[in-house]
């Protein structure tokens, strides 16, 4: 699995088209055909205007000023000839010549306003349909594809590479266009005024691609080695402001100073060797063009002579510029759309993932897909859960979860409890259906849960991870992400019995108060106590407690035990819990070790049993601080007399 | 508003000094190869114009421009001009040649200016920020910084650099183009440039609202890519809730709204070319439509009706980019804003002040400390006295102050009242790096620096031996795991390299601030993360190898605690129990209590 989850560059430009990612991906350009029809009109009309009209109405003026010889002529009987691609349009005087070039000039506004417009749409339009789609595809896919992809690496697909590839697909095709354009219309103008003169300058292309190519390959190589250098220095640098304070309780400074002298020159230097090229690149460039300028003179003045009109000569030398860029600019394009094929593979392939996890198509059939559930077929869940010889391995080879078979009464409140690696965590994402065993089976009232679909499944499930989640919106709609179409009341009385609703109602605009980035306005206690209150307000029949307790905070500890005492109430509940203290008031405690149930009781049993149960708890206890101590001993004496 | 121009102005100066005398060479460069490219053109005009005429008297008869009369004359008169066209071809080539060395010159002495301000920003940016007050570092927010570090910087540069290049070319260029019209004709010069105040009020105006569209688009964007990080994140949440399809629909709302935005944009900027677009051309179309009537009527000769459209064209692209440059400024001036606001902060001396042997007995007198925006004291009236080598451990509650107290020592944090002193001398005195060279400080949380292993410890001294770092690392319990590694000592750790746990960070932390052997040791809670009896193993190590060094433990284990020489418990911002173990079991507070508890567990 690749890891580069910053914005690493590619350490090799491959120079390989690889043709069945660009078909699959021209798709989305093509989709929108008539625009590309349209463009193409516009950019005929722009490039014809730029190259071929411009250059021939100025040769037509200088043939009729020319042919004056000094002779005065009134304003109005000036006659212009206007010649274009060999054909000879009927002569027109001054102000008809003038007419013409401001129609023309609207003309080209209007032109050059699609132009942009319908690519700058195009390059969104492409963008937008990417990520829609490439989000649609991550909704789908099952939590082993999360476990080996870091999100880091998703949100580089789905930020930077469409915006790239948007950006290539429209106007890396749009200056294709353009380009030909360019060209197909000077060689025709000039080929059909003369076309010695056309050959000579032709004649330096060759050597106008050997060069360009050249100088590409050498700046866009060391561009990105400069890059490379420059996100160096950033990742240093935002190493260095977060260590800040280790730097300075160790006196270090200069010493960090001399690290940056060192890592800013590198930078420097990079940087430096990547610019230089580009000092030569341009010049050499117009030396070129003058010597074929040059060159056009000396035939133009000893070849032809008095043949040659003076016109010719003129649009000769406006011609020499108007060829070599189009030119220039190809072998650019072609490296620009090969830099950008490693994102296309990339997105293309998370389009193209699958997800691991699937229903059956009876399942489909009759309860629908996890977008489209058909709830009226769902049948209401008990919560008599049997696991049945079940194993679980992550990659294979390696089993986490040996032969486990567990019957969980309906109502019972069941702990899991063991060390990192225990497998207590594989046990409930696998009833979760977040994975599936790969033996034996799991029942749910009875019934294998392959049976039925993940909507049933999760529909019934009240599931409150470790980290508390709380998403950018109101504290309403936090809680009502357990059930979309909840009531104000329904909300309140969640939050009521997880206990956070006068804490709500603090805030100016209560439900309503919008959760912020930074999150500073709730501890983590507090943001647990939401999600906890997300899980109940679904009414699920089976509620799974994924180490939820672990990163709290001492001063909402008992709200979250009184919490948690309230909504595992009457269901069938699997906690995680790796602080203990937690957990002393369950049904039943699992203690888990290598995979495997190595303890089975209630917290006085096992503590009396004197066995790795009680071996945990007393070293937990040991590390917690002062008042935890105190709080914990004085709450399981009145519980438990303990 | 004159002060804050000159603060402008003493920013750009930081930044520029030093580099004065090669801006200015660049812009002679700049001046010489925009001289060269409009004198090619004119020599066009010469040679059309020698074409046209049959005879010098003639030529001389409608050529009246003085720079055409003297370049005729300059390069051997017209008759022989005439007859040896092949000159022409010399002279373009020629000045095609010195242009390119103008150029070549003008644009490496660019990449140079460019790279060296680029570097001297970006270090003395961090090398400031590094030596501000902890205190006032803290009241940053790191993004912030590493913003001004890098896009403000680039900003900047980008101002120096490529902007002004714009405004001086197209200055130039100006200047140049309309002098040579006007030595020919002075109604051609004006004629070329009536149009470019309105083209340059209109694109200054209108691409301010272009830009605004633009940043709403970008907001738009910016809250997309929250939402698509959002559900990446919460994505076990979406799953476990079967809220796929919520998602989706809720993903849509962005996808249009960004959509609406970014054509309600575009729409704005097609819009802002194409009709600037006009402007463009009819400029360059007046400008030919004038000098064909002024050509007809005899004034000039048609020669300048090439040239003068070649010289309108020159100019009208690059006055709409100075327009569009010059609204924009208003970006750099906040860029400049944030680079002053950083280097303007007064650093913190840590050289100046007495550098007396330290030996290690400190004594506390009254001490408190307040933040600055707190309105209760963190710290009240402490007092305490310990003697070189004896171990002190701190407990208290969380937010009790103990890791505020380490800090004063260290003076990351300077006390608000009272005094401490380091072998009888008061450390207001001493200076701050020797005290903190002085005293090592292990932190809660230990950052290690993404270099090797041996790097990391020999960070403060590169020069230890392989025994020193050996013995420390054999104290701090974590030798035998770092063989362990793949690489030994000089595996990679931090962002890039392997992830170590907390407890083996911690310990390589501890063995870093033991190398020193400095006679103050402090570990703020830094044994956490180890176990119970890899703590128990560090601290007798440390009580049979370092003697001779007073160590301040902050813990909230008893067991660690029992050991210590004199044991404080902060409650409610001060001292509320001292002593050794002996006599605080005696006494009814906290530590009994605790104390209790843990053995009836046991």
């Amino acid at each position: 699995m690749a890891l580069d989850i910053s914005k690493e560059e590619n350490p090799k430009t491959k120079t390989k088209l690889n043709f069945k990612v660009w078909i699959k991906i021209l798709k989305y350009t093509f989709k929108r055909w008539p625009l590309l029809i349209i463009l193409l009109l516009t950019i005929l009309i722009t490039s014809f205007y730029d190259v071929s009209f411009i250059p021939l109405m100025n040769a037509a003026a200088i043939n009729t000023l020319t042919g004056l010889n000094g002779n005065f002529v009134p304003l109005n009987e000036l006659l212009f000839q206007i010649t274009i691609f060999g054909i000879n349009f009927p002569l027109i005087n001054f102000y008809g010549y003038i007419i013409i070039l401001f129609v023309a000039i609207l003309l080209r506004s209007i032109a050059i306003f699609f132009t942009f417009f319908i690519t700058n749409y195009l390059e969104m339009d492409i963008m937008v349909s990417l990520r829609r789609d490439s989000f649609r595809v991550v909704q789908q896919l099952s939590f082993s594809y999360f476990d080996k992809t870091p999100s880091g690496w998703l949100i580089a697909r789905m930020q930077n590479d469409t915006a790239t590839i948007g950006d290539v697909l429209s106007w890396g095709i749009i200056r294709i266009l353009w380009i030909t354009a360019e060209l197909i219309f000077t060689l025709i103008t000039m080929f059909t005024v003369n076309w010695l003169l056309s050959l000579i300058i032709l004649s330096m292309a060759p050597i106008i691609f050997v060069v360009v190519a050249y100088f590409n390959k050498i700046i866009l190589e060391r561009h990105r080695i400069a890059r490379n250098a420059y996100s160096n220095f950033v990742r240093w640098l935002a190493e260095c402001i977060s260590g800040v304070q280790t730097i300075k309780t160790l006196a270090i400074e200069d010493r960090v100073y001399n690290e940056e002298e060192e890592i800013t020159e590198e930078v420097r230097q990079k940087r430096l060797k990547a610019f230089i090229p580009n000092a030569f690149f341009t010049p050499i460039f117009s030396i070129l063009s003058a010597i074929t300028t040059a060159i056009i003179i000396l035939v133009g003045a000893y070849i032809y002579q008095d043949v040659i009109s003076i016109a010719t000569l003129v649009l000769f030398i406006g011609f020499v510029g108007s060829i070599y860029n189009p030119l220039s600019q190809f072998s650019e394009l072609f490296a620009e759309f090969v830099a950008t094929q490693a994102n296309i593979e990339k997105i293309i392939s998370l389009i193209e993932t699958k997800p691991t996890i699937t229903d059956t198509s009876e399942v489909i059939e009759k309860y629908g897909t996890i977008f489209n559930n058909r709830t009226e077929n769902f049948e209401p869940i008990i919560g008599d859960i049997i696991y049945d010889h079940v194993s679980f391995s992550y990659n294979e080879n390696i089993e986490v979860l040996h032969d486990l078979s567990l019957h969980i009464k309906q109502g019972t409140s069941l702990a899991i409890v063991g060390e990192t690696g225990s497998g207590k965590s594989t046990t409930v994402n696998l009833l979760c259906r977040f994975y599936e065993p790969t033996k034996g089976r799991i029942l749910i009232d009875g019934i294998d849960y392959k049976n039925r679909s993940q909507g049933w499944l999760r529909s019934n499930i009240g599931y409150v991870q470790q980290t508390p989640f709380v998403f950018q919106t109101s504290f309403k709609n936090n809680v009502k992400y357990g059930k979309l179409d909840a009531s104000d009341e329904e909300v309140i009385n969640a939050c009521k019995i997880v206990g956070i609703h006068d804490f709500i109602m603090s805030f100016k605009d209560g439900y309503d108060t919008v959760l912020n980035d930074s999150g500073n306005q709730l501890s983590l206690g507090q943001k647990q106590l939401i999600s906890f209150a997300r899980a109940i307000i679904r009414n699920p029949s089976i509620m799974i407690l994924d180490e939820a307790t672990s990163s709290i905070d001492t001063e909402t500890e008992k709200q979250i035990q009184d919490a948690m005492n309230k909504i595992l109430k009457g269901r069938t509940s699997l906690i995680i819990a790796h602080r203990l203290s937690t957990i002393v008031e369950c049904d039943r405690i699992l203690v888990m070790r290598d995979g495997r149930v190595v303890e089975d009781g209630n917290h006085i049993s096992l503590m009396k049993k004197k066995g790795y149960y009680y071996e945990l708890y007393m070293n937990q206890f040991k590390q917690l601080n002062l008042e935890q101590q105190l709080n914990t001993y004085n709450e399981q004496i009145k519980k438990k007399g303990l | 508003m004159k002060k804050e121009k000159h603060i402008y102005l003493s920013t750009i100066n930081t930044i520029l000094k030093g580099n004065y005398l090669k801006y200015a060479f660049y812009l002679i460069l700049l001046l010489g190869s925009v001289f060269f490219s409009t004198m090619s053109t004119f020599m066009t005009k010469i040679l059309l114009d020698i074409l046209q005429q049959p005879t010098a008297s003639e030529y001389f008869l409608v050529v009246k421009d003085p720079l055409s009369i003297f370049f005729t004359n300059l390069f051997g008169g017209f008759d022989f001009l005439k007859n040896n066209l092949w000159i022409f071809s010399i002279i373009i080539v020629g000045i095609a040649l010195a242009m390119a060395l103008f150029n070549i010159s003008r644009m490496y002495l660019r990449s140079f200016i460019m790279t060296s301000i680029s570097k001297k920003t970006q270090l003395m940016l961090f090398n400031h920020v590094e030596r501000l007050p902890y205190s006032y570092i803290k009241s940053l927010k790191n993004g912030d910084i590493i913003q001004t570090c890098t896009r403000d910087e680039e900003t900047l540069r980008r101002f120096l650099i490529g902007d002004m290049h714009t405004i001086f070319y197209t200055l130039f260029t100006l200047i140049f183009a309309f002098t040579i019209l006007a030595t020919i004709s002075y109604k051609v010069a004006l004629m070329s440039i009536c149009v470019l105040p309105i083209l340059f009020i209109y694109s200054f105006f209108l691409i301010k609202i272009v830009r605004k569209r633009y940043r709403l688009t970008d907001d738009s964007e910016g809250l997309m890519t929250a939402k698509i990080e959002e559900n990446l994140a919460s994505v076990r949440i979406v799953k476990a809730f079967n809220n796929e399809k919520y998602e989706i629909d809720d993903f849509e709302k962005y996808l249009k709204d960004y959509r609406n935005k970014y054509i309600s944009w575009r729409k704005m900027s097609s819009f802002f070319f194409s009709s600037s677009d006009i402007m463009v051309f009819s400029q360059i179309t007046i400008a030919t439509i004038v000098s064909i009537i002024l050509c007809v009527s005899g004034e000039i000769t048609y020669a300048t009706v090439i040239v003068s459209t070649s010289y309108v064209s020159m100019i009208v692209w690059p006055i709409r980019d100075v327009a569009t440059t010059l609204s924009n400024f208003a970006r750099v001036l906040a860029a400049l804003d944030r680079i002053h606001l950083i280097i303007n902060q007064q650093i913190e001396d840590i050289e100046t002040g007495l550098k007396p042997k330290i030996t290690g007995n400190i004594e506390f007198r009254n001490v408190s400390f307040k933040f600055d925006d707190d309105e209760k004291n963190t710290l009240s009236n402490i007092s305490f006295k310990v003697k070189k080598g004896q171990t002190v451990a701190i407990m208290g509650k969380t937010g009790s102050g103990k890791s505020t107290l380490v800090l004063l020592l260290t003076r990351l944090y300077d006390l608000t009242s009272g005094d401490i002193l380091i072998d009888g001398i008061n450390i207001k005195d001493i200076s701050k790096k020797y005290l903190r060279q002085n005293i090592s400080l292990v932190l809660q949380e230990p950052f290690l620096f993404s270099k090797s292993v041996i790097s990391n410890i020999k960070i403060t001294n590169e020069r230890l031996s392989k025994e020193e770092v050996i013995n420390a690392t054999k104290i701090a319990a974590i030798h035998e795991n770092i063989l362990a590694l793949e690489k030994g000592y000089h595996t990679q750790v931090g962002e890039k390299g392997v992830s170590l746990s907390g407890g083996q960070k911690q310990r390589v932390a501890i063995a870093r601030s033991l190398v020193n052997k400095t006679p103050i040791l402090i570990f703020d809670d830094s044994l956490s993360a180890v176990d119970t009896e890899t703590d128990i193993k560090i601290r007798s190590q440390l009580k049979a190898r370092m003697k001779d060094t007073t160590t301040f433990i902050i813990t909230h284990r008893v067991a660690t605690a029992k050991d210590a020489d004199v044991i404080i418990v902060l409650e409610n911002n001060t001292i509320s129990e001292i002593g050794n173990y002996q006599q605080l079991i005696n006494q009814d507070g906290l530590f009994k209590r605790i104390n209790d508890i843990q053995s009836k567990m046991e």
